[in-house]
């Protein structure tokens, strides 16, 4: 993890100064904090635009996806919605990013692309079957092809995380020839609100044997004791937030993961380079 | 483990009750906390005016780093003598952020108690439970956002606080 705190400031203060990756939170993050917004095509044309002093604010931009089960189709949206667009589209406005926009993220080299993929495929909260994992894994992957070609062909280095909080749907996608062929790829098992806020949060065992590599996880809802079961694993975290406050903040300089999800991509990355 | 000890010197002090001041008194000293909604530790003033009380918290730790610092106001009134406050404040946090701050603006509810753990005539402890929502945010070139502007209200926006002050001071 690259360290911005000086020597002098770490005397001074005491600190040592966090510095992740920024992901544009369900590819939403104007600073609005718009929920209906979460995963809409223009959600996610204006969070392109997000920029701090002319460069991205963002690392890379969180993509949601859903099978819709009645409609046998894979969307971009954060829950079932039957006028979603295919996911394609989300797809394919990043690799026109990746093509067109002079500085790719603030990085400037690595674009982080973050595909979520909910577990939920109909309006009674009905999981996936097993020929929907298939295809919804499908999808992913055939969104990921879109945006690698056309980072390879900007010269953008591409890093995609594939998280879900269904291990099933991991496993899937984690047992296809073509995820093993992206060189910079990453499983991540997402934690949201403890049950029964939510009715879609996992249990960690339920992720025995699936290679994770990042956990992400809201850093006030889950217990020091949860948080310490997560260190064990030696993965990296993603702390996802719904407003930046300061307990977040806070999180962010006990924890110091490796990014931040944040649909304040501007505000958390002038915090970060103040 | 500044929350651990916060916690640990909350539990002793709620071991019993100090009369309160009978008379107009001004008192000083720190101001502790459990939670991370601001610095552990802080520092503050009080009047108190028969059940009425004024509270300045400011936070000179966040002021000398420059990091985020929390500064507030509170105002209470003593259910009955001795007893319990109900308090009401404001709280400004503000956040380093390139070239400018970002400012939180919340309301704080709470109640707050005398304690009678400390052995010295000048010296008290007070505790005190802390609910602060976040009504207005806004900074520089940064979207401001009211309340009842949030999309839908989260854990983000409430803060819940549990609060140890120890002071030292006595009547004019």
């Amino acid at each position: 993890m690259r360290r911005l705190c000086s020597a002098a400031v770490l005397l001074a203060a005491g600190c040592s100064r966090p510095d992740p990756l920024i992901l544009c939170h369900n590819a939403n993050c104007t600073g609005k904090l718009v929920v209906h917004r979460d995963d809409t095509l223009e959600a996610l044309r204006d969070s392109l635009a997000v920029d701090v002093d002319g460069r991205p604010a963002w690392d890379g931009i969180e993509i949601d996806t859903v099978w819709h089960g009645a409609q046998e189709r894979c969307t971009f949206a954060h829950q079932v919605r039957d006028k979603a667009p295919d996911a394609g589209e989300a797809a394919a406005l990043i690799a026109d990013h990746l093509l067109t926009a002079e500085t790719p993220s603030w990085n400037g080299s690595l674009f982080v692309l973050k595909i979520e993929l909910k577990p939920v495929v109909g309006l009674d909260l009905e999981q996936h079957d097993g020929s929907q994992e298939r295809q919804h894994a499908e999808c992913v992957l055939d969104m990921v092809d879109t945006v690698q070609a056309a980072a390879a062909a900007a010269g953008v280095d591409l890093e995609v995380i594939a998280d879900s909080s269904d291990d099933g749907l991991l496993r899937e996608v984690a047992r296809r020839p073509r995820w093993r062929d992206i060189p910079r790829r990453r499983l991540s098992a997402d934690f949201g609100a403890p049950r029964p806020f939510t009715p879609d949060t996992p249990k960690l065992s339920d992720f025995a044997g699936v290679p994770l590599d990042v956990i992400e996880f809201h850093p006030g809802w889950l217990t020091d004791a949860d948080v310490e079961a997560f260190r064990s694993l030696e993965v990296d975290f993603v702390l996802w937030m719904f407003s930046a406050t300061p307990e977040l903040l806070a999180a962010i300089r006990t924890y110091d993961p490796e990014y931040v999800n944040t649909g304040e991509a501007e505000l958390m990355r002038r915090w970060i380079e103040r | 483990m500044g929350r651990k000890l916060v916690s640990l010197a909350i539990a002793i002090g709620v071991m019993g009750v100090r009369p309160a001041q009978a008379e107009p008194a001004v008192f000083g000293g720190i101001d502790v906390r459990t939670d991370l909604g601001t610095q552990w530790m802080r520092a503050g003033a009080a009047v108190e005016i028969g059940r009425l009380s004024f509270d300045a918290i400011v936070d000179p730790y966040g002021y000398w780093t420059r990091e985020q610092h929390d500064s507030e106001v509170l105002a209470g009134w003593a259910l009955w003598p001795a007893g319990w406050s109900l308090m009401g404040g404001w709280r400004v946090s503000s956040l380093p952020l390139l070239g400018t701050r970002y400012y939180q603006e919340k309301a704080i509810l709470g109640l707050a108690a005398p304690l009678s753990a400390l052995p010295l005539r000048h010296l008290r402890a007070r505790i005190g439970f802390e609910w602060a929502v976040t009504l207005v945010r806004h900074g520089p070139d940064l979207p401001t956002f009211w309340l009842w502007q949030e999309d839908e209200l989260h854990g983000g926006s409430f803060n819940l606080g549990l609060v140890l002050r120890l002071e030292a001071g006595g009547a004019l």
